[in-house]
C-alpha cells in the first residue's frame, strides 16, 4: 500500500512539477520585506474588516451596549501590536 | 538516575504536589454543577468570555510545546513564533465574528453535528469519526511524549508520570465536564505564565537582556544570521518558508484550527451567551500574544548561553538547571505539568463529547431508539473514562514508533485543509450541497495523501504546510463544481446557518437589533 502511494506520489510529481517550478522560481525572488509587508496587511485588513461589522451583530448577547462591550474595538486592540511585530521583524 | 537533566529539591515537590492536589479538589468541586449531558459537554452555556479565551489558549500549549518550542527556537529562531502569532491572530478573529456566531446559534455541541444540520448525516459521521480517532490518538501521544520528557529531564519513570496524569485528570474531567476543564485551565494558564516568566526573566538577566542575546547569538556565524527574522526565504531547507507560513499556516491550518478544532471550539460552545463566545475568542488572541515570549524567547536565550548543543530539545530543561533556583524550578515543572493537564483534558471532554453524541447518538437514532438524559449522562462519563484509560494503555505503544509525532502532525495536515473547506462553504455560500461537501472532504482528504507522497513537488523536506494549503484548495474547487451540478438545499434546512442568508435576513435583523436595544 506504501510502495502504491509512492509511486503515485512520485507520478503526481512528474506531472505537477513543470507547472510548480516556475512559481517556485518567482516566489523565491519576492523581496522579504515585500513578504513582511504583505502580513502587516493581512492584520491590518482584518481589523478594518472587523471594523464593519454591524453594531447589532457584534453586541448579540451582550447584556448592554456599553463601549467597553463593542468587539470591534477589541479586535483593533488585538490585531495592532501583531501589525507592529511584523513589521519589525 | 540515568538520562537526568535536572533535579529537583523538596520545596520543588512540595510545590507539584500542592498544585496538583489543588486542581484536582477544584476541577472535582464542579461535579456537583453537572446533571445532565448538556452541563458535562458544554457546561450548561454558562461559561464567561474570560475563562473561554483562558482556555482556548492552554488547551492549544503542551508541555511538548514548551520543549520543543524552545528547542525549534534554538534551531531556527524567532521563525518559529509564526506558529502562535500568525497561526493564532488573524484565525481568531474570523472565528470569532464568523464562524462562532452560527456553531452558537444552531445549539450544537459538536462541529460534525453542525455539518450534519448543514449538510447531512455521513458528512457528519465521516467528520466525528476522523475527528474521534485523532482526538483519543492525541491523548496518547501527550502521555507518552511527555513522560518522555519527564523520564530525560527528572529520571521519573514513564508510568508514574502517564498514570499520576490520566488519574488526576480522568477524575475531574468525569466529574465536572467542560466547567471543571475550563476553571482549572484558568488556574493553569496563571502557572504556565507565572513559572514560564520567572524562566523568561532569569535567562535574560544570565544572557544580558535583548541586546545581550543578539550579540551572543549574531556571533556564531552566519548560520545564524535569520535567528531573529520571523519571515525565511521561499527556497529556505528549514521547513518554515514565508509562503508556506502565510498560505498553509495562516490561511488554512490556522483558520481550521480555531474554527473547525472540536477541542477549541466546544469551550465556546459553552458560553453563557454569544458575546461571551465571540469575545472569548478574541481575548484568547490577546493572551496568545504572549506565549512566543514566554517559549520560544528562552529558547533562544539557551542558544546565547549554551551554544553547540547536540539535541536543541535539551535547550529548556538546561536552562532551567542553570538559571532557577529551588522553588522556581518546581514552579517551572508545575507549568509543565498545567499544560500537560490542559491539553489532556480538553482533549479527553472532546473526544468524549464526539464519540458519545455524533457517533453512539447516531447509531441509537438509526435503531429510533429516544436516550433519557440520564441515559446521555451516564454514557458520557462512562466514555469519558474508557477514553482516558484507553489512552492511558495506548500511550507506550507510541515508543515504537519513533516518528510517530510526525506522523500525526502530517495527520493533522492532511485533513484540517479539506474539513475546513466544506465548513467554510457550508457557513459562507447557501448554494454548497450535501453532495458537494461528501465530495470534497473524500478526494480532499485523498489528494493531501497523494501530496504527502509527492517527494520534490515542494521546495522543503516537511512540506506539511504546502500540503495543507493545496488540499484545501482542492477540496474548495471539487465542493464547488459537485455543488453546482446537484440540486441546491431547501432554504428552511440551512436558514440562520448560512452567513450571508442571516445577514439579508430582515426578519432575522429585526430581532436582533430588538434585543441589543440599536
Amino acid at each position: 500500500m506504501a510502495a502504491w502511494f509512492q509511486g503515485f506520489g512520485n507520478a503526481v510529481t512528474t506531472l505537477l512539477k513543470p507547472a510548480f517550478s516556475p512559481l517556485d522560481t518567482w516566489l523565491a525572488s519576492i523581496p522579504m520585506s515585500w513578504a513582511r509587508g504583505t502580513a502587516a496587511l493581512f492584520f491590518a485588513a482584518t481589523a478594518i474588516w472587523a471594523c464593519t461589522l454591524k453594531r447589532e451583530y457584534v453586541f448579540q448577547g451582550a447584556p448592554d451596549t456599553k463601549r467597553w462591550r463593542d468587539l470591534r474595538l477589541w479586535a483593533i486592540v488585538v490585531l495592532i501590536p501583531y501589525v507592529i511585530i511584523y513589521l519589525h521583524f | 538516575m540515568p538520562g537526568e537533566i535536572a533535579g529537583l529539591a523538596i520545596i520543588d515537590y512540595v510545590i507539584i504536589m500542592t498544585y496538583m492536589v489543588g486542581v484536582l479538589i477544584i476541577g472535582t468541586y464542579y461535579g456537583k454543577y453537572v446533571k445532565s449531558a448538556g452541563d458535562l459537554f458544554i457546561a450548561g452555556k454558562s461559561l464567561p468570555f474570560w475563562a473561554i479565551g483562558m482556555s482556548i489558549v492552554v488547551t492549544d500549549i503542551g508541555a511538548i510545546d514548551f520543549v520543543s518550542g524552545a528547542g525549534a527556537a534554538y534551531k531556527y529562531g524567532l521563525a518559529q513564533a509564526n506558529f502562535d502569532w500568525i497561526g493564532s491572530m488573524p484565525a481568531m478573529v474570523f472565528a470569532a465574528f464568523i464562524f462562532v456566531p452560527y456553531y452558537w446559534r444552531a445549539g450544537v455541541f459538536t462541529i460534525p453535528e453542525f455539518l450534519g444540520k448543514r449538510y447531512n448525516t455521513a458528512v457528519q459521521m465521516i467528520a466525528a469519526t476522523i475527528w474521534g480517532i485523532f482526538l483519543v490518538t492525541m491523548l496518547g501521544v501527550m502521555l507518552w511524549t511527555t513522560a518522555v520528557m519527564m523520564n530525560t529531564v527528572l529520571g521519573w519513570n514513564h508510568q508514574t508520570t502517564i498514570w499520576l496524569t490520566a488519574g488526576i485528570v480522568g477524575i475531574y474531567t468525569v466529574s465536572g465536564g467542560l466547567a471543571a476543564v475550563v476553571m482549572t485551565d484558568v488556574i493553569q494558564l496563571v502557572v504556565m505564565y507565572v513559572g514560564a516568566s520567572a524562566l523568561l526573566a532569569l535567562s535574560f538577566w544570565t544572557a544580558g537582556g535583548w541586546h545581550g542575546i543578539q550579540e551572543r547569538v549574531l556571533a556564531l556565524g552566519g548560520e545564524f544570521q535569520n535567528h531573529f527574522t520571523l519571515y525565511l526565504p521561499h527556497d529556505t531547507p528549514t521547513p518554515y518558508p514565508w509562503t508556506g507560513i502565510v498560505f498553509g499556516l495562516g490561511i488554512v491550518l490556522a483558520t481550521a484550527y480555531f474554527c473547525g478544532n472540536q477541542a477549541v471550539v466546544q469551550r465556546v460552545l459553552g458560553a453563557r451567551s454569544e458575546w461571551d463566545a465571540k469575545g472569548g475568542m478574541l481575548f484568547g488572541g490577546l493572551l496568545k500574544l504572549f506565549i512566543p515570549v514566554l517559549v520560544m524567547i528562552p529558547g533562544i536565550a539557551a542558544l546565547a548561553l549554551y551554544p553547540g548543543l547536540k539535541e536543541a530539545d535539551t535547550a529548556l530543561p538546561l536552562l532551567i538547571k542553570n538559571v532557577l533556583p529551588p522553588g522556581l524550578t518546581g514552579l517551572m515543572f508545575a507549568a509543565f505539568f498545567a499544560a500537560l493537564m490542559s491539553s489532556v483534558d480538553s482533549y479527553l471532554n472532546s473526544a468524549s463529547t464526539l464519540w458519545t453524541q455524533d457517533i453512539y447518538g447516531r447509531i441509537l437514532a438509526w435503531m429510533n431508539r429516544e436516550p433519557s438524559m440520564k441515559h446521555t449522562l451516564v454514557t458520557g462519563r462512562i466514555v469519558t473514562a474508557a477514553m482516558i484509560l484507553i489512552a492511558g494503555l495506548f500511550a507506550p505503544i507510541i515508543d515504537r514508533f519513533e516518528t510517530i509525532y510526525v506522523a500525526i502532525q502530517t495527520m493533522l495536515s492532511m485533513f484540517q485543509g479539506p474539513t475546513f473547506a466544506i465548513l467554510l462553504l457550508g457557513i459562507l455560500w447557501k448554494r454548497a450541497t450535501r453532495w458537494g461537501a461528501l465530495a470534497g472532504l473524500i478526494l480532499g482528504v485523498g489528494s493531501a495523501l497523494t501530496l504527502n507522497n509527492a517527494k520534490g513537488l515542494f521546495p522543503s523536506d516537511s512540506p506539511f504546510l504546502f500540503v495543507a494549503w493545496w488540499s484545501f484548495v482542492f477540496s474548495l474547487i471539487v465542493t464547488v463544481v459537485v455543488s453546482l451540478l446537484t440540486p441546491a438545499e431547501l432554504p428552511e434546512k440551512i436558514r440562520g446557518l448560512v452567513y450571508s442568508q442571516v445577514l439579508r435576513d430582515d426578519e432575522l435583523q429585526q430581532v436582533l437589533k430588538e434585543r441589543v436595544g440599536g
